[in-house]
C-alpha cells in the first residue's frame, strides 16, 4: 500500500499550503502508467485526512494514460 | 502545459464547478495563485499546486544520489517477490565480492532481522530495516541505513527491498541501479504482469536455474516478455545453490560500481 505514504505526503503538502482556508476538493492527476491505483488512493485519502484540515474534502481523480502522478489543484473557501 | 487535460496547450479552461455566489465573472478565470481580496469569504477559489505526489521522496532520492556520488558508494536495489531468492543470491555473492571491494547490505522486511543475520553468517556486514506495515523502502530509510553501515569510500551497498514486485518500483532510492530478481519457479509471464518494475530495472536476474528441469518456465519466452517491456534490460541467469552465474553477476556489479565511481569522480573534477 504505497498509496498510504503518498496520501500522507499529500496531506502534509496541502496543509502547509492552505493556511486557514477550508478545502472542498483535492484534484489529482493519476496516469495509468504511474503505478498507483485510483481506488487505493481514494481509500487512503479518507484514512489520512481524518482529523486534519482536509477532513471531509472530496478527492477528484483525473485519470490519464501517462505516467503522471501529481496534485493539480485545490478548491478552497 | 494544460494541467487539466495534459494536452500540452496553454488554452483557457472552461470550469465545470459551481461558484457559490451571485455575481457574474467579468474576467476569464485565470486560476489565481495565493490569496484573493474578495469580500465574499465563502467564495470557492481554485489553487493550482502542480506538485508531483512523489516530490518528497524524489527530493530525498536526489540528495541521496548526490551524497552517494560524493562518498563513492554504489547502491544496488534488489526487487523481487518474497521467495524469489534475493537473500540467497546475496549470500552467494557476499563471500566472492568482499575481497574485491568493501560491501554492505541493507535488508528490508516488514519484521524480524532474519535476513540481516543470514548475510552476517555469510561474512557480510548488514543492517536490517523493518518497515512494519510498509510495503517498500523509501529514500529516507536508505539515507539512514547507509549512514548506519558506515562503509568506506568506493563501497558497494546492496539494498534488498521488501519482497514485493509492485510498490518498490515506484520509489527512487537514489540508487545506482535497480535489479529485478525472479526465479524459475514463477510464471514466465511475470514481466508482462508486473511491467513497472521490469521497466525501471537495469538488470533482470533469473534465479534458481538449477531447478529448471523440474519446472515448466520457458526462459526464452520469459526474456522476450521482459525485453518487450524494457528493450535495454540486461539479463543474467544464476543459481545460488550450484554457483552457476554468480561470477557473472559479481562482474556485472563490479563493472557498474566502477562506472559509478568514475562518473562521480569526473562530475566533481573541476576543469580549469
Amino acid at each position: 500500500m504505497h498509496e498510504l505514504s503518498l496520501m500522507e505526503d499529500l496531506v502534509e503538502a496541502v496543509t502547509s499550503e492552505i493556511g486557514d482556508a477550508r478545502v472542498h476538493v483535492v484534484r489529482l492527476v493519476v496516469g495509468s502508467e504511474a503505478g498507483a491505483s485510483p481506488h487505493a488512493l481514494r481509500f487512503c485519502f479518507e484514512v489520512c485526512t481524518h482529523g486534519t484540515a482536509l477532513e471531509g474534502a472530496a478527492l477528484e481523480i483525473i485519470e490519464t494514460s501517462t505516467d503522471e502522478l501529481r496534485l493539480a489543484e485545490l478548491e478552497v473557501t | 502545459m494544460c494541467a487539466t487535460c495534459g494536452c500540452g496547450a496553454d488554452h483557457e479552461h472552461a470550469h465545470d464547478h459551481d461558484h457559490d455566489h451571485g455575481h457574474d465573472h467579468d474576467h476569464v478565470h485565470p486560476h489565481e495563485h495565493g490569496h484573493h481580496d474578495h469580500s465574499d469569504a465563502d467564495r470557492v477559489r481554485t489553487i493550482r499546486l502542480e506538485r508531483d505526489l512523489l516530490a518528497k521522496n524524489a527530493r530525498l532520492a536526489a540528495e541521496n544520489r548526490r551524497r552517494f556520488a560524493e562518498q563513492r558508494v554504489a547502491i544496488f536495489n534488489l526487487i523481487g517477490s518474497p521467495g524469489a531468492g534475493k537473500t540467497a543470491l546475496l549470500e552467494a555473492v557476499v563471500p566472492r565480492l568482499k575481497g574485491a571491494l568493501p560491501l554492505g547490505v541493507l535488508e528490508g522486511d516488514q519484521a524480524t532481522d532474519y535476513d540481516a543475520k543470514r548475510i552476517e553468517r555469510a561474512g557480510g556486514r548488514a543492517l536490517q530495516i523493518n518497515t512494519g506495515t510498509g510495503c517498500h523502502l523509501d529514500a529516507s530509510m536508505i539515507e539512514t541505513g547507509v549512514r548506519g553501515l558506515d562503509v568506506p569510500r568506493e563501497s558497494v551497498v546492496f539494498v534488498e527491498n521488501v519482497g514485493n514486485l509492485v510498490c518498490p518500483a515506484l520509489f527512487d532510492l537514489g540508487e545506482t541501479a535497480k535489479i529485478v530478481v525472479m526465479s524459475v519457479t514463477e510464471g514466465e509471464d511475470k514481466p508482462r504482469k508486473y511491467p513497472h518494475v521490469f521497466r525501471a530495472a537495469q538488470l533482470f536476474v533469473l534465479t534458481k536455474i538449477d531447478l529448471q528441469p523440474m519446472v515448466r518456465l520457458d526462459q526464452e519466452r520469459c526474456f522476450a516478455f521482459a525485453r518487450q517491456v524494457n528493450p535495454d534490460l540486461q539479463i543474467l541467469r544464476v543459481s545460488a545453490t550450484s554457483g552457476q552465474g554468480i561470477d557473472a553477476f559479481c562482474t556485472w556489479i563490479q563493472t557498474e560500481a566502477t562506472r559509478a565511481f568514475c562518473d562521480a569522480r569526473s562530475a566533481t573534477t573541476v576543469t580549469p
